[in-house]
């Protein structure tokens, strides 16, 4: 049985005689480029602009990926090998909703993809949040990853005890960026501000607080087992959280077995070795913060008032339950990482109010009446939710590429009746814009910078700063 | 629940015809288009002539079938071995991977759509790729406790899965037969 399916994926879409499918994503992060990816590969004539809002692409790639974590950010040179082709275009330096709104853009298009992600973080929503010394991790991980609008956070380092409010990978990363011996991060792509920062910083205990326990962390296990072996630091899980869950662990599914018994394996054997450097970090379970409490003198951030959990139901939808007892926790510096939200961009783009997410089917985006919007679709974070790695992500973009290339096929899609949107932007609209090349400048500079200091590359964090170099190399 | 083999859901089958012809024909089935052994010339071998096909010149030397010197490995005149892959549509490809290479090196040597986003790094589980239960064994790249960190994250884990940026192709590893799983969340996402 000789296996001879021609008509696949990889079969030729051929575009209309009007010329190539032309499609706009509308964010240069994973999602979008993964979403332009998949486009080029499976569709012979098309063509996509890949717009971003700043002028340097790649999304989280640049902005949330801890600096000594390079090798995730290798999907980077496959990005650029992209926006080399001839079918593809980054536009930086384009908002949609602040330069452009969907509405101007949808005619230049046979189709436009929504993939600019999750902007905002989310609050906890009790009294004290805005107390100083109390930061989100959105901001904390912008401001040392070079996000222009958090370089000036200069964060208060100056106390001994961090807390970390939240259980994923993020909050391993903010961690992780505290306890870090300063040595290792002056190797590293961080900003120099937040460099300099951390080399003064006091911090040094960091507890990550969640509210439900060790079989719903949201962490992986890579980033746990990087975490025990962080030098100088010890790692505090108390045991007893484990008790219940020991009987348990033979049914869990693979993943979730192996790192609760990376969880447990430490929490058994932290008597064993106290290394010297008196770092600490550890995990408290079943905790939800309810108020933050500010000192009477100096009304800075004094310490936690958390509530007591327990949870109710499969550890696979536990529920969460307050128990009406209450514990205070002393910190110096709060950092709340307890996941994001997509932001509204404007009034044409629908967007779910609770979720934030936009309304979707595969991709397919929908409007208040549940019914397909014609060639618009979503791609990444706006159309799952603000959760995943880059290969969630990935396999993500790929189940929209495949829509819009049935959609394709089947001749759903509206026709363009404009031409080039660039035109549009820089003549019509007065939109300084920024190409591909242009950010290779941007991008060679950052890196002469950085090669100065032993660095990967110093990230250029003022927004005219990055124009200038636009700028001055055309 | 007890580990299960979870066989990837492919719409083709391992019961691609061995027969010496069609078996090893170095055939890409997409759009029916085919393609010749790019690595075989009649050259290497003096005893056959130019006008053999260079399909079944390949072929010859995969199956072994030169009887008449002292055995000779699958990679003698080439230095690569035959490898399958199975891609998410059901389609097999036959390639000759080049020995120390690894797999997701071979992989984009030929074009098969198989992801490596961290570029082989140990930092994403994109190139996950599940093997034939007999050739598993026959890897004798260990599975380290990173690789197993990083298979926990990918869909479709079975109990014979790997990351093609860890195994490195070997003479024993002529005939290794692979499936590129769907890329679709399965029961175990914890």
């Amino acid at each position: 049985m000789l296996l001879t399916v021609a008509c696949c994926r990889f079969a030729s879409s051929t575009a209309s005689s009007t010329g190539p499918l032309r499609v706009c994503v509308i964010g240069s992060g994973p999602a979008g480029f993964y979403t332009a990816h998949q486009l080029v590969k499976r569709i012979d004539d098309v063509h996509v602009d890949i717009l971003d809002k700043f002028p340097v692409p790649f999304g989280l790639v640049r902005f949330g990926v801890a600096p000594d974590h390079p090798e995730i950010k290798n999907c980077i040179n496959q990005f650029t090998v992209l926006a080399r082709k001839e079918q593809c275009r980054f536009i930086g330096n384009v908002g949609l909703g602040q330069d452009v709104g969907l509405a101007q853009l949808r005619p230049h298009y046979h189709a436009v993809v929504l993939a600019y992600g999750a902007e905002e973080d989310k609050e906890l929503g009790i009294p004290g949040e805005d107390t100083p010394g109390v930061y989100s991790a959105r901001s904390f991980v912008g401001w040392y990853n070079g996000l222009p609008e958090h370089r000036q956070l200069d964060p208060d380092l100056s106390g001994e005890v961090g807390v970390v409010i939240g259980h994923g990978n993020v909050a391993l990363d903010v961690a992780r960026m505290l306890l870090t011996p300063v040595s290792r991060l002056k190797t590293t792509d961080m900003c120099t501000h937040a460099i300099e920062a951390l080399a003064r910083s006091r911090v040094k205990q960091v507890r990550l607080v969640g509210r439900r326990g060790p079989l719903q962390v949201a962490f992986t296990i890579k980033e746990l087992r990087e975490m025990t072996k962080l030098p100088h630091c010890s790692t505090l899980i108390d045991p007893s959280y484990f008790h219940s869950i020991k009987s348990l662990l033979s049914e869990l599914p693979r993943p979730r077995r192996r790192i609760t018994e990376l969880m447990l394996s430490v929490a058994e054997n932290r008597g064993d070795k106290r290394p010297a450097g008196g770092k600490e970090w550890g995990l408290s379970f079943l905790r939800s913060p309810v108020e933050i409490v500010s000192s009477p003198t100096t009304g800075r951030l004094d310490s936690l008032r958390l509530e007591i959990n327990k949870l109710q139901g499969t550890w696979d939808s536990a529920k969460v339950v307050p128990t009406g007892e209450f514990e205070d926790m002393e910190c110096d510096l709060a950092i709340r990482s307890i996941g994001y939200k997509t932001v509204r961009v404007g009034r044409d783009v629908p967007c779910d109010p609770v979720t934030g997410i936009v309304p979707n089917v595969a991709g397919r985006v929908l409007d208040r009446n549940k019914s397909y919007i014609r060639g618009l679709y979503c791609s990444g974070w706006v159309k799952t939710g603000p959760v995943g790695v880059i290969l969630t992500t990935m396999n993500k973009a790929y189940e929209t590429a495949e829509v819009i290339q049935e959609d394709f096929r089947s001749g759903t899609l509206p026709e363009p009746e404009r031409g080039d949107i660039l035109e549009k932007l820089n003549n019509e609209l007065g939109v300084d814009t920024v190409s591909f090349s242009d950010w290779e400048n941007i991008d060679r500079h950052e890196v002469r910078e950085g090669e100065k200091k032993g660095k990967p590359r110093e990230k250029i964090v003022d927004l005219t700063q990055m124009m200038d170099i636009v700028h001055k190399s055309r | 629940m007890a580990k299960k083999l979870l066989l990837p859901l492919v719409r083709g089958s391992w019961g691609v015809a061995r027969g010496p012809v069609d078996g090893l024909a170095l055939s890409r089935t997409i759009a029916g288009t085919e393609f010749a052994c790019r690595s075989c010339s009649t050259a290497t071998i003096p005893s056959l002539t130019s006008t053999l096909y260079p399909s079944r010149h390949a072929v010859l030397q995969g199956t072994r079938h030169l009887s008449t010197t002292a055995a000779r490995r699958a990679s003698d005149n080439d230095g690569r071995v035959t490898v399958w892959f199975t891609d998410r549509d059901g389609d097999v490809q036959t390639v000759r991977a080049k020995l120390g290479d690894n797999l997701l090196e071979v992989a984009r040597e030929y074009d098969i759509d198989l992801e490596g986003a961290c570029d082989g790094t140990l930092s994403c589980s994109t190139c996950h790729l599940v093997v034939h239960p007999e050739w598993f064994p026959k890897i004798s790249d260990p599975i380290t406790e990173e690789e197993e960190d990083m298979l926990d994250l990918a869909y479709g884990l079975t109990d014979t899965s790997r990351l093609g940026c860890q195994v490195v192709v070997t003479e024993d590893l002529d005939g290794l037969k692979l499936t590129i799983p769907m890329a679709t969340l399965d029961a175990r996402e914890a």
